[in-house]
């Protein structure tokens, strides 16, 4: 039994402590600042068909479509374009977690700002290391130092449109007239003769897009959380609570120091289970039961 | 007091300094606590950038961090740490026979305002008394270069007591049999054991361990000023956003006097000497622009951590039989810890986000010298995973998993939520060519030689690894695991995981067999300390920041007062 968005909103909404605090929409990222793109529709649309197939939608949780992963990708590869670049996220709160009571250590309805939102200035160094990531390593000063040694680095901007026009070839060699008709599976055939560059970085920062916190453009309403039992961010409450005296109690609703009713033990799937045997006997381990 | 000019923190009137100290980490803000405190003039050059806003401001809010539970930001893209693409380090195996094998990221820490230090989930056992004389206890281990250290636990003790007190360490003095003794208790009780600490402390206690709540740098209670942990479980590879680790305790504390003048976004790039080439007179360094800078002082503390403080020697021509290098061992003696990580997977949902990172662990493993029956080994801490982005990536990137697999994968979360992790920090015998020294070729975005680590394991690493690991797994079986095994080796195939760095300016009494003296002065040179971990002449098998810091605050103590270094730790402040 998997906890889903709905049966976690509903069960937190039944633990009476739990009240409101960690209702939907409270502290969501609502800003209306420009945010800044690097795909053009079409290969927009060729790395969502891709990320679909990738990491697909199901009846129990969100894929990569549905947390608009790709969103991430496509603000990242354009961080240089807004003024401080899109790359790290200010501090320390998201707004999605209230202040404690001093007095009680109990949640209060007082949210602080979203901060995340509000880029950080890049130091020199930072910028220099983007920028090579980003635009490759002929793009600043001495960026291509250690030529001759270490291969060169076109930069993720020119892998990502390299890896879009072999995803788009791939497709045309198949006789369809676009990615999108592929099937997931075709999709992922096609995902396999790209460069191992295109490969790592776009799961990788398929991952983030799923998992990131909201403000970077991806894990839409927070649906990669959500789905997949994982808390997000939580300051400034945290998960250890401090009365009066200052002595530490655990929040009523998601303990620290025990297990966690609404996430209880629970078998592995076959195919991991099975996983798990392999690896296990792989590296001299035991199944213990 | 507080600084409004750019890059500068601390007094920027200052313009005369006793001492220059070029790293603000761990070992950095301890020294400087204690000479800033004595009333000495300080200038500290940092490196990286700083995120706590108001660490110079004496109002009672600050500092107010901009770190955040923010995955992407801290340990993805790595808002403080040192970025390989800029500044790569090289590896290559002991023994191969060509100039490196990997050009990127070799053990890297942060580079940032209170260095490793911020990102540390702050562990905070004491060395043991047996590994101040080690070599006396093991006798020669061919290929192994044991030494004593020139001073006892005894003479650490009060330094340790304070580093304790300063930084507000929570742990409960006796629960750890094994521990050496001390001078009074914790100043903070423990927080909350994680629940993977209480299902681990279980199957310890089954199997005849001795558990105990992990001591730690975290604020368990409000202290000193600061607020107390909320355990919001991302710690580890993350700044804490409410400031409960007292990462910078000590650094705030020296700032605050008005004796200091912390310079950052400034990286040393060579110490200069006078003509007597005995003593230090500057450093250079490039400022936040770039630019080429020096500061001047009558001493020099190098805190930029065992590796860069080994490479600046290095670049300033200090070694490769040159100056300040008469037994020629700068840069030998590297050490990591070798880490033995056992895996369970179990049923339970262990919700790593919340806690923080490492609440419990045992001793019992790091054993007794010369016990026939069981080799050295190193205390072990009870982990889980915390990150989500890094499981996720783990299943597609690195395990290949797409399409529904891959959604079985992340909603079952094998190796996230159901993992529980036992890593031994095991101690690493020091091998004389275990080193640091310049790659002959590569180069940073500045046009610096980068540090080329040159590592190969010695069996004594590797007995401990095979004794303790079916053990460890055994635990696991015992805490109700359903699969346990030990991870391989090494990440990657190069140097062990560990961040842990110590060795290259070995401490000594003799000249000929150490770099530095037992108060970690060069030999060779009359105003240039070591006061980060790269004195340490063993690593132990316990975390090594505490004792850094502690050798740190003598050196600086004996710099106020040769003659009782540990009558000035508290200072006047
Ligand atoms: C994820 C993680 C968790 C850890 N957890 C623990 C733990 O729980 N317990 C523990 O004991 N240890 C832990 N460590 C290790 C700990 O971080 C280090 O032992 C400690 O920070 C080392 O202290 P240091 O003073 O030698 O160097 P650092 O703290 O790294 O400080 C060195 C400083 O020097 C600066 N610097 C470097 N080169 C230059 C230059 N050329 N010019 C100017 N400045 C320079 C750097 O930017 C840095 O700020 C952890 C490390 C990591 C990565």
């Amino acid at each position: 039994m998997r906890v889903t968005r709905r049966r976690f909103l509903g069960l937190v909404g039944a633990t009476g402590a739990a009240g409101l605090w960690w209702a939907p929409g409270c502290g969501d990222d609502d800003s209306t600042t420009q945010v800044a793109h690097f795909f053009t529709s079409d290969e927009r649309l060729v790395v969502e068909d891709m990320a679909a197939a990738l990491v697909p939608e199901d009846d129990l949780s969100a894929g990569a479509l549905a947390t608009d992963a790709v969103e991430l990708i496509d603000r990242f590869l354009a961080a240089f374009d807004s003024d401080p670049p899109a790359i790290f996220g200010g501090g320390p709160y998201s707004g999605r977690s209230p202040f404690p009571d001093p007095r009680t250590g109990m949640p209060t309805n007082d949210y602080p700002d979203n901060d995340f939102t509000e880029m950080l200035p890049l130091t020199r160094m930072q910028e220099l290391a983007f920028r090579i990531l980003l635009d490759g390593d002929a793009a600043v000063t001495n960026g291509t130092i250690n030529t001759g040694i270490v291969p060169p680095n076109p930069g993720l901007r020119a892998i990502y449109r390299d890896g879009i026009a072999a995803l788009e070839q791939a497709a045309q060699d198949a006789g369809a007239a676009s990615f999108g008709e592929l099937d997931a599976e075709a999709r992922i055939a096609a995902f396999a003769t790209t460069t191992p560059d295109f490969r790592g970085a776009l799961l990788q920062n398929l991952a983030e897009g799923m998992f990131a916190a909201p403000e970077y453009g991806g894990n839409r309403d927070r649906r990669g959380w959500l789905d997949y039992d994982y808390d997000g961010d939580s300051q400034p409450l945290g998960y250890t609570l401090f009365d009066a005296d200052s002595e530490p109690f655990d929040r009523p609703d998601k303990p620290n120091q025990t297990a966690d009713p609404n996430r209880p033990a629970r078998p592995f799937s076959p195919e991991v289970e099975r996983f798990l045997t392999a690896i296990t006997a792989a590296q001299g381990g035991k199944r213990f039961f | 007091m507080s600084s409004s000019v750019d890059n500068v923190l601390g007094n920027t009137s200052l313009d005369r300094f006793d001492v220059v100290i070029v790293g603000s980490g761990a070992g950095g803000g301890a020294a400087a606590r204690v000479l800033a405190t004595n009333g000495l003039k300080v200038c500290i050059l940092e490196a990286g950038n700083n995120y706590f806003r108001g660490l110079d401001d004496p109002d009672t809010d600050m500092p107010r961090p901009l770190f955040s539970n923010d995955e992407l930001k801290l340990s993805s893209r790595g808002l403080i740490e040192q970025q390989a693409i800029v500044e790569p380090r090289t590896f290559r195996a002991l023994g191969a026979q060509v100039d490196r094998q990997l050009v990127g990221e070799v053990n890297n820490l942060p580079k940032t305002v209170g260095g490793g230090w911020v990102h540390a989930d702050m562990q905070c056992p004491r060395f043991n008394d047996f590994d101040f004389h080690l070599h006396s206890e093991l006798g020669d281990i061919a290929g192994a270069s044991f030494a004593d250290w020139p001073l006892d636990y005894d003479e650490l003790e009060p330094f340790y007591a304070a580093c304790e007190r300063l930084q507000g360490v929570q742990g409960l003095a006796g629960a750890d049999p094994f521990a050496s003794r001390r001078s009074g208790p914790y100043p903070l009780p423990p927080g909350p054991p994680m629940y993977v600490d209480s299902l681990l402390r279980g199957g310890a206690e089954r199997i005849g361990l001795h558990p105990f709540a992990f001591p730690g740098a975290r604020n368990s209670r409000p202290y000193r000023g600061r607020p107390a942990c909320n355990d919001c479980g991302l710690c580890s590879m993350y700044g804490c956003p409410i400031n409960a680790k007292g990462s910078v305790a000590m650094l705030r504390d020296a700032l605050l006097t008005g004796n200091v003048q912390l310079r950052y976004n400034a990286a040393a790039t060579r110490l200069l000497v006078d003509s007597s080439r005995r003593r230090v007179t500057a450093v250079a360094y490039l400022d936040a622009d770039g630019n080429p800078a020096e500061v001047s002082g009558d001493r020099f503390l190098l805190a930029a951590s065992a590796i860069e403080s080994a490479r600046l020697c290095l670049l300033s021509g200090l070694g490769n039989g040159g100056l300040g290098n008469s037994s020629g061992l700068v840069g030998r003696n590297l050490m990591f810890h070798h880490q033995t990580i056992s895996v369970g997977i179990y049923r339970e949902d262990f919700h790593g986000e919340r806690g923080r990172s490492v609440t419990g662990g045992f001793s019992d493993f790091r054993g007794v010298p010369n016990d026939a029956q069981r080799p050295l080994g190193g205390i072990v801490e009870f982990g889980t995973n915390s990150e989500k982005i890094q499981e996720a990536a783990t299943y597609m990137v690195e395990l290949g998993f797409r399409g529904a697999a891959l959604k079985q994968f992340l909603r079952d979360r094998p190796l996230g939520a159901h993992l529980a992790a036992l890593i031994m920090q095991g101690e690493d015998a020091p091998q004389l060519d275990n080193r640091i020294d310049l790659d002959p070729a590569v180069r940073d975005i500045n046009g610096l030689p980068v540090p080329r680590i040159t590592y190969g394991t010695h069996p004594f690493e590797l007995a401990a690894r095979e004794y303790y690991g079916p053990r460890l797994i055994d635990l696991h079986g015992a805490a109700g695991a359903q699969f346990a095994f030990v991870a391989p080796i090494n990440e990657g195939g190069a140097t062990p995981s560990s961040r842990h760095i110590m060795g290259t300016l070995r401490m000594g009494s003799d000249p000929r067999t150490s770099v530095t003296d037992a108060f970690c002065k060069f030999h060779d040179l009359d105003n240039l300390y070591s006061a980060d971990g790269a004195p340490m002449p063993t690593s132990s098998g316990y975390n090594p920041t505490l004792t850094l810091q502690a050798l740190a605050m003598r050196t600086a103590g004996a710099i106020v007062d040769p003659a009782r270094p540990e009558s000035v730790i508290e200072g006047d402040a």
